[in-house]
């Protein structure tokens, strides 16, 4: 078995600065990455073949991806990128196994940075399985790397400012957007949306979104959300209302407007598939995204050698992801003898010092953006929660009236989370369902435990003997 | 029905992927996911218990939910899978068209 | 919960909750304790398996013909994805159609009449997808598969129903014994009187017997499990290769064996094994099981391999077993009121209801319609 100093898991910000830093002190490094190419979502890179001719108009995301990637790609003799790498299994003594194509691999690391990123937050309401109905980072993933409109008229429903972004790409490429709904009260967001992408260094892109939308004469719709879909095999309609402070749909101010697409988009939940394989002790914080790895100041978490940065280790944007990789992987070259605790400190100042200033303010957005429970409370009992056993949120509720009440029991008995997605769809939101139901707070629901495989392994992946 | 951007970069060669028995356009790099939704296909399967349409959802590889035959390889998923040249694509009803699948 | 019941019963497993169940419906007072969730032990990592041709006749078997006349009836009332759909002990080499001929032939004559011998064709026309070196196959239509945590959760809604209560979270710390007589289960959530106290805890069984100065040898063998995605029909019935016992019984020697079964539940997942080890009380999975298992799928079913099917679980489940391989159920010399239900080994989800039924008859009725004898923790004495 192949044996590295570092192995990284996860191509975005996190995992690349982690890489680089690691190889400026001298590490080798394996980065293993689910995607075709390096970037993670937030800096996917256009299709393999694309020439890019300007890039400054794809973006400010997309010039610091190009800058992160070149910086990489400076210690190549240090670095073995290892993409289309689905990590499936950790293995005691840090082994990893992965899936490369159709082919099983398997390799044995010193120390790992976990970098696993963050998905989009799974928000049911009647009609979320039909075709047309994505979720945010999808659409932004079409429109901005793969280039493609993923409709022609748009809803966009959700929280946070990464709608108004997606929002000014989808008016630009030539999209009509019919609304953007917003849940947050009308107060809260335009108070001090200008003060969270000021603090970005957003501040001049987000006023050109504002300025497309509002040129587009898109709606910007605070206290609202869409309420269902409808469609007859694919999305055709969206009924959406006004929303109180918990985001409770109020009734009797239902519209319904003709859409073909509608952009899901409430936020990130972390993904912590990986360092709840690894037995790293997790917390629940909902303005971090929910679970997270509990790490100390250099990204460690509570298993020795076992680093956890960017969106996985709590959703608090790009800079952060990259600024904690680079403390990771230099306190695991300091562990691995490649630095002297001087050196490792001097190295690690200027980073703290940066990453203090991003979280402090990462975390007030995250606290503005976070999640009600008035939508998973007003979920009909017919509407799917699991959508890959198709598990109904009735059916789950009847096994919460029933007594049951970890992520794991209902799961033995309902099937809820027991599909090829492994929970990581439902989980969330049965999670919330329970402590709406049984009035305990959602730290007090206890996640699933994971084991491998974490994603799916094909069974002939393993060579015949 | 073609619902490809087109500023500020070139597209690679491109070529034909063949979907349900009808030709599809896709450009080298592109997902055949990208290529199905520039087409303006939206439906990649039926649900397994329900047999209801699903499509894309996530966009990368988490909801498992844009199943498609490809190339006899049922459960493929295409927001994760590039096109290639004539590879063949089909919707995947259920569990019920597998076996004609070679 | 409860400060004073007739009957505590420890562990909320098939065993214990089939138990509660039994013991319900008799109308008696019963408080069923659980340190987890219900169904977290070998009820939960468990591949569903509701197998009773291996069993001896006698006691053995009979218990496994009451269990399958408790699923019959609980599946009145309860969708447990029970179904009698056969079971079949794959042979690969001509010699084992007539080495097992003895085997069939008493059991034959001791309720399983329906056990049949199916040539290579006769295998084909019921499992199209096995490999050519399958040569044939022992079938007994009484054998099936059930979700085992489905069938936890019957008996417990069933037993709730009767008025037993249930306790998760609830772990027993101490047992009070008075002139040799059950008087108390101490718990972390405060004691219990009672009369009778149900060992049901699998796993779990020697901890509950050290705290009456009881040594029950019960072991850990682990067995590895992969579950794949929801696939087309390959596999129409559970199937065990014929050499699993054997194969299973020499894991203890230089890591781990493999021995092939399959299943396939109602909504289509693949359960398939299996490798065996004796790793204490672990329930880890390994990539060498991964390795070891998903290559002897392909090999029996090579469909697995053109269909690109994949795995999306697995578990390990404890065989919890005991020198002789038998249960150890009934009462126990010199300790009134403590009676052992666990060490199922692997009769597992084929004998839990009919063992918990011949209990609750032995705690009502005092005579159990099964004799026990050959079952009594006493036979390890010496």
């Amino acid at each position: 078995m192949k044996e590295v100093e570092i192995a990284i898991i996860g191509g975005g910000p996190g995992g690349i600065c982690a890489a680089a830093e690691a190889a400026k002190c001298g590490a080798h490094v394996v980065l293993l990455d689910e995607n075709p190419g390096l970037g993670g979502q937030i800096y996917r890179r256009l299709p393999g073949g694309f020439a890019v001719r300007d890039e400054g108009r794809l973006g400010k995301d997309y010039v610091e991806g190009t800058k992160l990637i070149r910086e990489l790609e400076q210690h190549k003799e240090k670095v073995e990128v290892i993409s289309g790498a689905v990590v499936w299994g950790v293995f005691p003594g840090n082994e990893i196994a992965f899936l490369s194509g159709d082919r099983n691999e398997r390799l044995k690391a010193n120390r790992v940075i976990l970098a696993e990123g963050a998905y989009d937050r799974p928000v049911p309401f009647p009609g979320w399985t039909l075709p047309g109905v994505i979720t945010g980072g999808a659409a932004l993933r079409m429109v901005k790397a793969e280039r493609i409109l993923p409709g022609e008229r748009l809803l966009l429903a959700g929280t946070g400012p990464l709608q108004l972004a997606l929002g000014a790409h989808l008016v630009q490429a030539g999209a009509k957007v019919v609304a953007i709904l917003e849940a947050s009260s009308r107060g809260a967001f335009w108070k001090h949306l200008p003060k969270l992408l000021g603090e970005r260094g957003l501040l001049k892109e987000g006023f050109n979104y504002i300025r497309e939308l509002q040129r587009a004469k898109v709606p910007v719709l605070t206290g609202h959300a869409v309420v269902a879909v409808q469609g007859d095999g694919e999305v055709q309609r969206a009924v959406y209302a006004r929303v109180d402070n918990n985001w409770k749909t109020i009734s009797g101010t239902e519209k319904t407007v003709e859409v073909d697409t509608i952009c899901s988009g409430y936020g990130l939940v972390p993904s912590t598939r990986l360092s709840r394989l690894f037995g790293c002790k997790h917390s629940w914080d909902r303005s971090l995204g929910g679970w997270v790895s509990e790490h100390d100041s250099y990204a460690e978490t509570t298993i020795q050698g076992v680093f956890t940065v960017g969106e996985c280790a709590g959703v608090r944007g790009a800079l952060v992801a990259a600024e904690e990789g680079r403390l990771a992987a230099i306190r695991a070259c300091q562990q691995l003898g490649r630095l002297s605790e001087d050196e490792a400190r001097r190295k690690s100042v200027s980073v703290v010092k940066r990453l203090k200033k991003l979280t402090g303010f990462e975390s007030a957005l995250g606290k503005m953006f976070a999640m009600r429970s008035g939508l998973f409370a007003q979920i009909p009992d017919e509407t799917v929660i699991c959508r890959c056993e198709e598990i109904t949120a009735g059916e789950i509720r009847s096994a919460i009236a029933e007594g049951l009440t970890s992520i794991d029991e209902i799961k033995a008995v309902t099937h809820a989370g027991m599909g090829p997605c492994q929970g990581r769809i439902c989980e969330t939101i049965v999670s919330e369902m329970v402590s709406i139901q049984t009035g305990r707070p959602p730290e007090e629901v206890r996640p699933h435990t994971p084991r491998p495989p974490v994603k799916p392994l094909v069974l002939g992946s393993f060579a015949q003997e | 029905m073609d619902r490809r951007i087109q500023n500020g970069f070139e597209r690679g060669k491109s070529f034909e992927i063949e979907v349900d028995g009808t030709k599809v356009k896709a450009f080298e790099g592109e997902t055949i996911a990208a290529a199905l939704l520039a087409a303006g296909k939206r439906t990649t399967c039926k649900s397994n218990a329900k047999k209801e349409a699903r499509g894309l959802y996530c966009g990368m590889g988490v909801c498992m939910g844009c199943r498609m035959i490809v190339d006899g390889k049922p459960n493929t998923l295409v927001c994760q899978t590039l096109a290639t040249p004539d590879c063949k694509v089909k919707t995947q009803n259920a569990l019920e068209n597998w076996w004609a699948s070679k | 919960m409860k400060q004073e019941t007739e009957i505590v019963v420890a562990g909320g497993g098939i065993t214990g909750t089939a138990t509660a169940y039994y013991l319900a419906k008799a109308g008696k007072d019963v408080v069923l304790v659980e340190r987890g969730d219900l169904t977290r032990g070998s009820s939960a990592a468990n591949a569903g398996f509701v197998w009773i041709t291996y069993r001896a006749p006698g006691p053995a078997l009979r218990l496994g013909l009451a269990t399958l006349d408790s699923y019959d009836e609980m599946s009145k009332n309860h969708d447990m994805e029970y179904e009698k759909c056969g079971g079949l002990t794959l042979f690969e080499t001509e010699n084992l159609f007539k080495d097992m001929a003895p085997f069939v032939d008493v059991r034959k004559n001791a309720g399983l009449s329906g056990l049949k011998f199916l040539d290579r064709n006769g295998l084909l026309q019921l499992e199209p997808h096995l490999a050519p070196f399958v040569l044939g196959a022992l079938l007994n239509p009484l054998d099936g598969h059930i979700n085992p945590m489905r069938a936890v959760y019957a008996y417990a809604a069933e037993a709730r129903k009767h008025g037993a209560q249930l306790h998760t979270g609830v772990e027993i710390t101490g047992i009070n014994i008075e002139k040799g007589h059950v008087k108390s289960v101490i718990t972390n959530k405060g004691e219990i009187k009672t009369k009778y106290i149900v060992n049901a805890c699998g796993a779990h069984a020697p901890v509950l017997g050290k705290m009456v100065g009881l040594k029950v040898p019960i072991g850990f063998q682990r067995e590895q499990i992969l579950v794949s995605e929801e696939v087309p029909g390959i596999v129409g019935r559970p199937m065990f290769t014929a050499s699993y016992k054997k194969t299973v019984q020499q894991g203890g020697v230089g890591g781990f064996t493999t021995a092939f079964f399959a299943n396939q539940t109602k909504k289509g997942n693949l359960i398939l094994g299996g490798v065996n080890d004796f790793p204490g009380e672990v329930t880890s999975t390994t990539f060498e099981a991964f390795e070891a298992i998903s290559r002897e799928a392909i090999r029996y079913l090579p469909i697995l391999k053109t269909l690109s099917v994949r795995a999306i679980r697995s578990f390990a489940k404890f065989y919890i077993h005991t020198p002789d391989a038998l249960p150890v159920l009934g009462k126990v010399k010199g300790i009134e009121g403590f009676i052992m239900a666990s060490g199922l080994n692997d009769f597992g989800m084929g004998v839990g209801p009919g063992a918990g039924k011949v209990i609750s008859e032995l705690i009502c009725l005092g005579e159990p319609s099964i004799p026990l004898d050959g079952f009594s923790l006493s036979r390890f004495e010496n």
